[in-house]
C-alpha cells in the first residue's frame, strides 16, 4: 500500500444547473490532519457528502483506501456531520451498542473513557440533553472508531471554548500515524496549530493545498490571515 | 448485517407496539368481563359504554400503528437527519430496505393476530361464543375440510396473496417516500403525490391485466350451471379462482420488484439529504 | 512556561525554540525522560507531526536522544546544555542589538547603556 488515502479526480457535482464543485482534484496522504477551509456555500459540505456516499458525483471520481465509495470505504471512514444526526430517543448506552454492532473498528474502552471524563449520563435520552452535550456524544462516538479517515464537519461550531479544547485534544491524542483527519470549519484560528495542511475551497474550486508551516514560512502569516486575504469580499 | 438491522429496528419499535398489544388485550378482557355485569344499572352501563369506546379506539390505533411507525421511521432514518448515520453505515442499501420491510411486516401480522385474539375474547364476553363451543366448531370445520380438500388450497392461496399484498403495500410506501427526494423543498407533499400517482397508474394497469382472464370465465360459468353436487361446484370455482390467483400473484410480485427497484434507485443514485 | 505561538512564523521553529528554552532553564531536567510526542502535542495544542519534527531536530543537534524502551531522554551532557544556553543567549543578544541599532545606537553606546541600565535610567529621569 502506498501513502495515498484519498484521491479525488476531476470531481464535479451539479445541483440542477448550479455547480457546487467543479473539476476538483485532491490527493490526501495518511497520517495528516487536514483543514478543509472555505466560506459557507463554497462546496466543502458537498465534497464531504461525496466522500461519504451521501451524494453521487455528476462526473469524476473519488477513491478512499483505493476503493470507490461504498461498503468498503464506509468501514474505514468515521464521519461527524455538522448537525445532530442520532436517534433522539436513544441513550448513550444504546448508541454505544449500535455503533459497536455496525462498526468493527469501534473501541468501546476509548468511548467509555471519554464519556466518563466528560461526565455524560449514559442513561439519559439524547432529546433531554443540551445541544452542546449532544454534540459531545456524537464526537465521542465518531472519535472512538479506529478509522483510517475521520471526516469532521464543523466539529467546533457550537461548543464552548473548554469543549473546543477537549475536542482538539481528543483529535491529537487519538492521532494514529496510519489515519488522517479532515476538519472542515470556518473558525480557522482555533484549529490552525493542529493542522498539517490546508485546502482552500472557493466557489466550488480548490484554490490552494499546502502545508501549514510552508504557508507560514513562505507568506510570513498565519492561515487565518491568508484565508482572510484569499476570501476577501 | 441484515440481522443486526432487524434487531435494532425491533428494539426501536418494540416498546410502543408491545404497549399497544398489551392495551388491546387488556381492554378486550375488561370489556368482556364488563359485559357480564347485570343490565339496566346506569353505572354499569356507563362503564360498559366507555370500555367499548376505548377498546374500539385502541384497536384502531393498533391496526394503524404498524403503518404509521413504518412511515415515521423510514422518513426519519432514511431521508431526514438520521440518514447521515443510516447511509454511512457499512451496510448495503437492499439490506436497509429488507430489514425495514420485514420488521413492519411482522408488526402488521402481529397486530392482525392480536386483533383476532382480542375479538375472540370480546365475543366470549358477549356470549356469542363460549369455550365449550370452540371445540365443536373446530371439529366441524375439520370435517368439512376433509370432505372438500380444495378449500384448503383456496385458503392457502388467500393467505399467500395476503402476505404478498402486505409486502407490496409496505414497499409502495417506501417507494413513494423515496420519490419525495425529487421534489426539492416540498418533499412530504412530493411523497404524498408520488403515492397517489403510483397507485393511480398501477391501478389502471392492474385492472387492465385483471380483465384478461375474464374471457375464460364464461365457459366455467356454464359448467357451473350444469354441476349437480357441491364437490363439482367447488372444483369449478377452484378452476376459476386459480386463474385469478395466479395472475394476482404475478402482478403483486411484479409490483414488489418495481417498488423495491424504485426505492433502491432513489436512495442510492438520487439521495440528497438536506 | 506556557506554550505560545506567534502568527507569522512556522510552528515548528517556535516549538524547537520553546523546548530548547525549557531544557536550558531546567524545566525539563538534565537526563530526564521527555513526555511522549502525543502528550507534548496535546499539551501544546499542536499537530503531532509538527511536534515530531521538532523533536527529531532536537535529536539531530544532540539535545535529546532516543531510548528504545523509554522514549526520548534529555541529554545528560551538561556541557552540551551549557553550550546551548550560550547559543540562545547569543541569539537574544543578537536580536536585542539589532533592535537597538534600529534606534540609532552604536554598539559601544549600547554597552554603556547596559552598564548603567537601572541607574542610567534613574539619572535621566532625575535630569528631566
Amino acid at each position: 500500500m502506498n501513502d495515498i488515502l484519498l484521491e479525488a479526480e476531476y470531481l464535479t457535482k451539479c445541483y440542477g444547473k448550479k455547480k457546487a464543485l467543479s473539476n476538483i482534484n485532491i490527493t490526501l496522504e495518511k497520517g495528516k490532519i487536514i483543514g478543509l477551509l472555505g466560506p459557507n456555500g463554497s462546496g466543502k459540505s458537498t465534497f464531504i457528502k461525496l466522500c461519504n456516499g451521501l451524494l453521487q458525483p455528476t462526473s469524476g471520481s473519488i477513491k478512499i483506501v483505493g476503493q470507490p465509495i461504498g461498503i468498503e470505504t464506509k468501514k474505514v471512514v468515521s464521519y461527524l456531520p455538522e448537525r445532530t444526526y442520532l436517534d433522539d430517543n436513544m441513550t448513550p448506552t444504546q448508541l454505544l451498542d449500535y455503533f459497536m454492532d455496525f462498526y468493527e473498528d469501534f473501541d468501546k474502552e476509548r468511548a467509555l473513557g471519554m464519556f466518563k471524563s466528560l461526565n455524560i449520563d449514559m442513561k439519559q435520552r439524547m432529546k433531554n440533553m443540551s445541544k452542546g452535550t449532544k454534540e459531545k456524544v456524537q464526537l465521542i462516538l465518531v472519535m472512538s472508531r479506529r478509522a483510517k479517515l475521520y471526516i469532521l464537519d464543523e466539529p467546533i461550531g457550537g461548543v464552548d471554548p473548554a469543549a473546543r479544547d477537549y475536542i482538539l485534544n481528543t483529535i491529537i491524542t487519538n492521532y494514529d500515524p496510519e489515519a488522517s483527519v479532515i476538519i472542515s470549519t470556518h473558525l480557522i484560528s482555533d484549529i490552525e496549530n493542529v493542522l498539517d495542511e490546508v485546502i482552500f475551497i472557493k466557489n466550488g474550486e480548490k484554490v490552494l493545498q499546502k502545508s501549514v508551516d510552508a504557508i507560514r514560512e513562505d507568506e510570513g502569516k498565519s492561515i487565518d490571515a491568508l484565508f482572510r486575504e484569499v476570501f476577501r469580499c | 448485517m441484515l440481522k443486526k438491522l432487524i434487531k435494532h429496528e425491533f428494539k426501536a419499535t418494540a416498546k410502543i407496539m408491545g404497549l399497544l398489544f398489551g392495551a388491546v388485550l387488556l381492554l378486550s378482557v375488561l370489556t368482556s368481563i364488563s359485559l357480564k355485569l347485570p343490565e339496566g344499572n346506569k353505572f354499569f352501563d356507563t362503564i360498559k359504554a366507555v370500555l367499548i369506546a376505548v377498546y374500539v379506539v385502541v384497536m384502531f390505533g393498533m391496526m394503524f400503528a404498524g403503518i404509521l411507525l413504518l412511515i415515521f421511521r423510514f422518513y426519519n432514518n432514511m431521508l431526514k437527519d438520521q440518514g447521515y448515520l443510516t447511509h454511512t453505515l457499512p451496510v448495503k442499501m437492499w439490506q436497509h430496505i429488507v430489514a425495514k420491510m420485514l420488521t413492519y411486516f411482522v408488526w402488521i401480522v402481529a397486530a392482525v393476530v392480536v386483533a383476532a385474539v382480542s375479538l375472540g375474547i370480546f365475543l366470549m364476553g358477549t356470549g356469542v361464543v363460549n369455550f365449550s363451543q370452540i371445540g365443536e366448531v373446530m371439529s366441524e370445520i375439520g370435517a368439512s375440510l376433509e370432505q372438500y380438500p380444495q378449500i384448503i388450497t383456496i385458503l392457502l392461496w388467500i393467505l399467500v396473496l395476503g402476505i404478498v399484498q402486505i409486502f407490496a403495500n409496505i414497499l409502495c410506501l417506501f417507494a413513494s417516500m423515496s420519490m419525495g427526494q425529487l421534489f426539492g423543498k416540498h418533499r412530504v407533499a412530493g411523497s404524498v403525490a408520488s403515492y397517489i400517482g403510483l397507485n393511480y397508474i398501477i391501478g389502471i394497469f392492474t385492472s387492465f391485466i385483471m380483465y384478461l382472464p375474464m374471457n375464460s370465465f364464461e365457459g366455467q360459468i356454464n359448467a357451473l350451471d350444469e354441476a349437480t353436487n357441491i364437490a363439482d361446484m367447488i372444483q369449478i370455482f377452484q378452476n376459476m379462482l386459480n386463474g385469478f390467483f395466479v395472475i394476482t400473484l404475478v402482478v403483486e410480485l411484479v409490483l414488489i420488484a418495481l417498488y423495491f427497484g424504485i426505492t433502491h434507485f432513489m436512495l442510492t443514485r438520487k439521495l440528497n439529504l438536506e | 512556561m506556557a506554550w505560545s505561538f506567534k502568527e507569522d512564523r512556522p510552528i515548528y521553529t517556535q516549538l524547537l525554540e520553546q523546548i530548547q528554552a525549557r531544557i536550558v532553564t531546567g524545566q525539563y531536567k538534565i537526563g530526564e525522560r521527555l513526555p511522549s510526542v502525543r502528550e507534548l502535542a496535546a499539551e501544546a495544542g499542536v499537530n503531532p507531526n509538527t511536534m515530531q519534527r521538532a523533536l527529531a531536530e532536537l535529536e539531530r543537534i544532540g539535545l535529546v536522544y532516543s531510548q528504545r524502551t523509554s522514549g526520548r531522554m534529555i541529554t545528560d551532557d551538561a556541557q552540551k546544555i551549557g553550550e546551548m544556553k550560550m547559543q540562545l543567549a547569543q541569539d537574544v543578544i543578537e536580536e536585542f542589538l539589532q533592535n537597538m541599532k534600529k534606534l540609532g545606537y552604536e554598539q559601544k553606546e549600547i554597552a554603556q547603556l547596559i552598564e548603567q541600565y537601572p541607574t542610567g535610567k534613574r539619572k535621566e529621569t532625575e535630569k528631566a
